[in-house]
């Protein structure tokens, strides 16, 4: 079977064209799909594999922000709030660690290695939202950019960012205006058409 | 769809050369076709999902933000393109308001019916182009979906189109009709998901008609496929995601193929048949998928079926049932112009009748508020120095939720203005010969149909911003939850840069119980000493869904409880508390109707204040 040449070469150029653009992606959150990973935080805790003086911990999720509660052997309550990472610092590979009321800095080195164990996958994930998407301040990391960051996943992570990325609203007016001189095109030869 | 039945008439048609006549008529049939539909559609009416494309329009124009992907459909994780929407920020970008938009909309749907009949005329038979114009016609005034300017507004013009372009290259087996359908299809999902059932329409009519018929496909996949990526690659993504996580993307691959395979086997015997059975084949093709997918969704996945679901077959559903009317006319000599005689009086009639007779009302006034009352209603609200943004817990009308959404559509932008917190805003609807009462007492507007309405402030008892609200499930499963009022988009998040749509849609909690359950909204109250209230539930739910106040604490209350109606009093002026609630989730009352999560309206007036009566008989 031979393929068709000009909607082939047609698909790849416009492909490339969407994803090739530099601009700024939607808002991340944290899905469903990232359940899994904050279970495994709260079995390390309960095994005692964030450290001895830990008895368990509540995880509470809203968007792109989590809310971790450790709690001690005695009861004690140590909070760390964590965010998409947007530092350099190494605590965690897809978390920036803040340490909030009765934590430690050694409390968030110990949850930031035991997110990363927990999290192979950057869990961070486009939000299409309630009616679609929502023009976030994220801006979509460059290709080599996002190698660097996750390899092969990472530049397909950023392709997807791309795809769904809002345009504005001279983008929006240009494809109207093509949409509709097609519309008038498809209009003019079927009512000039005959057998 | 009869193609020169009895007729050895391939080679005459193939001779004929296009008839100025057929455009003539056609364009004639257009215009009555706009006059009537223009005649039988109400004004655009505040409902949630028009006022949200409106808003989602407003966002791209004046914000920027544009998008995508359009609106959730009620299919799980599936959504709508932004194809409709882009049409609408086209209108509000050209300076257009919602009845431009009307208007186009009404115009793409009379051009759809000029198209069928010009079509058919040409590619079928003359004699079927009326009678099929005058069914389509039909079934597009059956209901108000085109003035509600929403997703299947105008989805039967793109559909037309798919259908049309399909029926000429299924006859003709040129290329340029086929890029046509596909095209159109790919504007036809964007604007409803429901066009999805023509895809495999596409795939069965280019495997039984092209003598290349993978080379065809290919062609004809990648321009669809081109289409809705330019215009809602983020739909697209989201709905194969939604599909691939359910499981029901190789489902869907697997039939397709099935389809393909077999229509390109199909496809030597097809191209073999008599042009007028081509033409009855894929009428069928074009009706059969959608009957399967319709099955499918309401008796696999209990959706409920609506007449607007219907756009993507009209077209084809027109020419079978023309054509099947027409069959006892055409076997008499005498009698084949009758159908066309018909048509052409009927469309005559509605014309005359469209510009002779009274257009169509269907507001019911004092239940609906329709936009252009809100904007008489918001302008005035801005003059005496309200913002919509400081609107949300302090406006009292009745239907107020409604007419809160209908202001957002056209209130301007945020600004910051201060409100001293007990002032609340009440919009009172009154008839106008009864208006006298008031004149120099109260601000009066006049509204659409003749009412007037009380625009004036109020110092309120009602502290609606702190409420608390509740669900409790009804029987032994579950503990209540409650949360308090969440504050608004605009106080949240800053005035200046939230999105229309964002600030517009009040959902004050965000509480799920199992249904059944009890709502309950508990209503602060700051009363004034030695001052009385008279306070009226006012909201538009349905008798069954009611809302009744059935608690209230600190001030003293006239008469028994539940009711919809209290006088209460404060000696002291001590703080008190209104509890509101209903059942819902029930039988008579589903989820579907209370999925709205912002408090009953609340109308409160002193005793013997003249608009109280007026009011609540309007």
């Amino acid at each position: 079977m031979s393929l068709p040449r000009w909607p082939t070469v047609a698909a790849f150029l416009t492909g490339t064209l969407l994803c090739s653009t530099l601009a700024y992606a939607q808002d991340l959150a944290l899905t469903k799909d990232s359940e899994f990973g904050f279970q495994r935080l709260i079995h390390f805790a309960q095994t005692g594999r964030l450290g001895d003086d830990i008895a368990n911990a509540n995880v509470g999720v809203l968007k792109d922000r989590v809310r971790i509660e450790l709690i001690g052997r005695n009861g004690e309550t140590r909070l760390l709030l964590l965010t998409r990472k947007t530092s350099t610092l190494a605590l965690a590979r897809y978390f920036d660690i803040e340490v909030g009321q009765g934590a430690t800095a050694s409390d968030a080195a110990r949850v930031g290695k035991a997110l990363d164990e927990a999290f192979e996958a950057d869990p961070f994930e486009v939000a299409l939202g309630a009616v679609g998407a929502y023009p976030g301040a994220q801006r979509v990391p460059s290709l080599a950019e996002a190698w660097r960051d996750g390899g092969a996943r990472g530049v397909f992570r950023s392709l997807a960012w791309c795809v769904v990325t809002p345009p504005g609203l001279g983008y929006t007016l240009t494809v109207t205006v093509l949409l509709a001189i097609a519309a008038l095109a498809s209009l003019i030869v079927l009512w000039g058409s005959a057998p | 769809m009869a193609v020169d039945a009895g007729r050895s008439g391939t080679a005459t048609l193939a001779r004929r050369r296009p008839s100025p006549a057929a455009i003539v008529v056609c364009l004639g049939i257009t215009l009555a076709a706009y006059a009537w539909l223009d005649h039988v559609n109400p004004p655009f009416a505040v409902t949630d999902d028009g006022v949200r494309d409106q808003l989602l329009a407003r966002d791209c124009v004046e914000l920027g933000d544009c998008h995508l992907i359009g609106a959730p459909t009620s299919v799980r994780g599936i959504h709508q393109g932004a194809a409709w929407i882009d049409l609408l920020v086209a209108v509000r970008f050209a300076g257009g308001t919602e009845a431009t938009a009307r208007a186009v909309v009404l115009g793409l749907l009379a051009l759809s019916i000029g198209t069928l009949c010009l079509v058919i005329w040409r590619w079928l038979r003359p004699s079927l182009a009326l009678p099929a114009a005058v069914l389509l016609l039909g079934a597009l005034s059956y209901d108000a979906y085109p003035s509600q300017l929403i997703n299947p507004s105008a989805a039967a013009f793109p559909d037309v189109l798919t259908a049309a372009a399909l029926l000429c290259y299924a006859l003709s087996g040129k290329r340029r009709y086929l890029v046509m359908t596909a095209f159109a299809l790919g504007l036809a999902i964007n604007f409803h998901v429901a066009a999805f059932s023509l895809v495999p329409s596409l795939v069965a009519a280019v495997g039984l008609t092209s003598r290349r018929p993978w080379h065809a496909l290919l062609l004809a996949v990648g321009v669809l496929v081109i289409t809705y990526v330019v215009t809602s690659r983020a739909a697209l993504v989201a709905n194969f995601d939604s599909l691939a996580g359910d499981g029901r993307l190789p489902f869907i691959g697997a039939a397709l193929l099935v389809v393909a395979l077999s229509s390109v086997w199909l496809g030597p015997w097809f191209q073999r048949l008599p042009r007028d059975r081509r033409a009855w084949g894929i009428g069928m093709i074009l009706l059969l998928p959608f009957g399967i997918g319709t099955l499918w969704l309401t008796l696999r996945q209990g959706h409920y079926f609506g007449v607007t679901y219907l756009h993507p077959v009209l077209a084809p559903a027109a020419t079978v049932a023309a054509t099947l009317i027409s069959i006892p006319f055409e076997r008499v000599r005498y009698t084949r112009w009758i159908p066309t005689a018909v048509a052409a009086l009927t469309f005559t009639a509605l014309a005359v009748l469209a510009v002779l007779a009274p257009r169509h009302q269907v507001m019911q006034a004092g239940e609906q508020w329709t936009l252009t009352d809100a904007a008489t209603i918001a302008a005035r609200a801005t003059r005496m120095g309200w913002s919509y943004d400081q609107l949300p817990f302090r406006l009292q009308s009745r239907n107020c939720r409604e007419l809160l959404v209908g202001i957002s559509a056209v209130a301007p932008p945020a600004f910051a203005a201060s409100r001293g917190s007990r002032r609340h805003l009440q919009v009172l609807r009154v008839r106008r010969d009864r208006v006298a009462a008031f004149r120099g007492t109260d601000d009066v507007v006049a509204l659409e149909g003749g009412d007037v309405a009380v625009v004036r402030e109020i110092e309120s008892w009602l502290r609606s911003e702190a409420l608390l609200a509740c669900r409790t499930p009804l029987g032994a499963a579950g503990a209540s939850v409650c949360a308090p009022a969440r504050p608004t988009a605009a106080e949240s998040g800053g005035v200046a840069r939230v999105s229309f749509l964002m600030r517009s849609f009040p959902e004050i909690h965000s509480l799920d119980v199992p249904p059944p359950y009890v709502e309950t909204y508990e209503i602060p109250l700051t009363p004034a000493a030695g001052e009385s209230r008279d306070m009226t539930i006012a909201d538009g739910s349905p008798p069954q869904c009611r809302w009744h106040i059935t608690r209230v604490e600190g001030v003293r209350a006239d008469g028994a409880l539940p009711t919809t109606h209290v006088v209460l009093h404060s000696d002291a002026g001590a703080p008190g508390r209104l509890v509101v609630e209903r059942a819902a989730g029930t039988p008579s009352c589903p989820t579907d109707a209370t999925a709205r999560r912002y408090p009953p309206c609340v109308l409160e007036m002193q005793p013997g204040d003249p608009l109280g009566a007026q009011a609540g008989s309007r």
